[in-house]
């Protein structure tokens, strides 16, 4: 028998917010008192951007990242290489990696990765998009991006074998040893794919011209 | 201090997101049965833990007790089944042999053969040339060892020997039927004596008696329909990885699974 300690909308925004992930009932109970005591401005503007953010975000027609635009700012962009592809399992991916700068091609998400223990078949994700897209021509490369686990690696090799018949490069990030990492603890996987995508090393450019 | 920590063997068969970066598990092991533990901050590449605890690994783990769940604090391959994780051709066999583990066996429910079961399988997944006939047996002993024992050699219903021909499965008595008692289930199908010999072998403690036999494509065909329904008998609900493999198997790109068409 759970006895009712407080008043009702409180405890439902205790429940609503323990259902986000990583958020125990701790926590709710924290961000509901600290919101209880918090301000009317600062509580309407986050319900306020907990609604635009349902009512405004959709999803880019041609790659399946968020947007409040259709074409998302980077498909419609003039300056990205159309004919790269990266492939990702979420929306967050493409953060990730437009944050190192290097790749100014384009992307594609979709929406998960293939997990039968979580009820996740292929025909849940946007792959008949993503084989449609390679169709309509243009596309030379196909980067897949998917997470080093066991569910990402299975949906990379999907992709690559959906793709077998498409005239397209179809290429893997390689899975190193992660920056920071001793290779002591390392699993196989990770050990056996950093010698497969092992790099010839070069003499550095020596600087200035100087010998 | 020291008897909060434990080490066991264990498999991981399912995993959520827990917290930041974290995971809760559950895991197989030898000794304690199924168990669910958490591993915190699993997620961030330089995790220490992480390639150790993905599905379809054999590890040592050091876990702490806690109060609710306990959490893991080292962590080492001691098997990797490398093709089993990353050939398409395997991978689902593989999961589709610990989702149905997970299905089919309680928490703190401790059962060396089953673990023994467990990791042959995994091994035999990992090597041999066709991971169908590994999986299969699997799913036969891991019903015999959880008390699902298909009644194999004579009629469930009436107990008379079986003739050669006119034999059906039933799936919710759980055995083959004579010709007289085929109505006693009207989910039973009709099953060649080659299918019912295979099921009987592979209900066997002995894998090497069952693998010798060589079996020909619509045999192979109806041990899946016999697992299949099965599955669905004893589970109520198809598993994610069977599903998966059908699909995939009807697929126009390429066949997947047992042997390769022309
Ligand atoms: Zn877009
Ligand atoms: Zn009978």
């Amino acid at each position: 028998m759970s006895m009712r300690i407080t008043a009702e909308p409180v405890e439902r925004l205790i429940e609503e917010f323990s259902r986000l992930p990583g958020i125990g009932p701790k926590t709710a109970s924290r961000l509901t008192f600290w919101l209880l005591r918090a301000s009317d401005d600062q509580a309407r503007s986050l319900s306020e951007a907990l609604r635009d953010m349902k009512e405004k975000i959709i999803l880019c027609s041609q790659c399946f990242n968020i947007t409040e635009t259709d074409p998302c700012f980077i498909c419609s962009s003039p300056t990205r290489e159309r004919s790269v592809v990266c492939v990702v399992e979420e929306p967050l991916d493409i953060l990730a990696i437009e944050r190192t700068h290097e790749f100014k091609g384009l992307y594609h998400v979709l929406h998960g990765r293939i997990s039968p223990l979580e009820g996740i078949r292929p025909d849940n994700l946007k792959l008949r998009e993503l084989q449609a897209r390679v169709r309509a021509g243009g596309i030379q490369e196909v980067i897949i991006a998917t997470d080093p686990t066991l569910e990402g690696s299975a949906t990379a090799f999907h992709i690559a074998r959906m793709l077998a018949q498409e005239p397209v490069k179809v290429t893997r990030l390689a899975h190193g040893l992660p920056v920071g990492g001793d290779l002591e603890y390392a699993d196989e996987v990770t050990i056996s794919r950093a010698l497969q995508g092992r790099q010839e090393m070069t003499e550095p450019e020596p600087r200035n011209g100087r010998r | 201090m020291h008897e909060r920590l434990y080490k066991t063997h264990a498999v991981v068969l399912r995993r959520y997101d827990f917290g930041e970066a974290g995971r809760q598990l559950v895991v197989y092991t030898p000794n304690l049965g199924k168990l669910s533990m958490i591993a915190k901050g699993v997620k961030r590449v330089t995790s220490k833990l992480a390639g150790h605890l993905e599905p379809l690994t054999l590890s040592t783990i050091v876990a702490a007790r806690g109060r609710n769940l306990d959490t893991v604090t080292q962590v080492d391959t001691v098997e990797a089944f490398v093709h089993a994780r990353t050939d398409p051709d395997r991978v689902y066999y593989g999961l589709l042999v610990i989702e149905l583990l997970d299905k089919l066996t309680l928490e703190g429910e401790e059962n060396r053969a089953l673990w023994d079961l467990l990791i042959q399988t995994l091994r035999r997944i990992d090597a041999e040339d066709d991971p169908w006939a590994a999986a299969a047996y699997f799913q036969v002993r891991l019903f015999v060892l959880s008390g699902y024992k298909p009644e194999v050699g004579r009629c469930v219903e009436c107990e008379q020997p079986l003739e050669a021909s006119n034999i059906h499965f039933s799936p919710t008595l759980g055995g083959t039927l004579c010709p007289n008692c085929r109505t006693a289930d009207t989910r039973a199908f009709a099953v060649s004596a080659n299918a019912v010999k295979l099921l009987r072998l592979a209900a066997s403690p002995s894998y090497a008696a069952y693998a010798r036999i060589r079996v020909p494509v619509g045999v192979r065909d109806e041990l899946d329909a016999i697992l299949h329904s099965s599955r669905l008998s004893i589970t109520d609900r198809e598993v994610g990885s069977a599903t998966l493999l059908e699909t995939l198997k009807r697929s126009s790109y390429r066949p997947i699974g047992g042997r390769r068409e022309p």
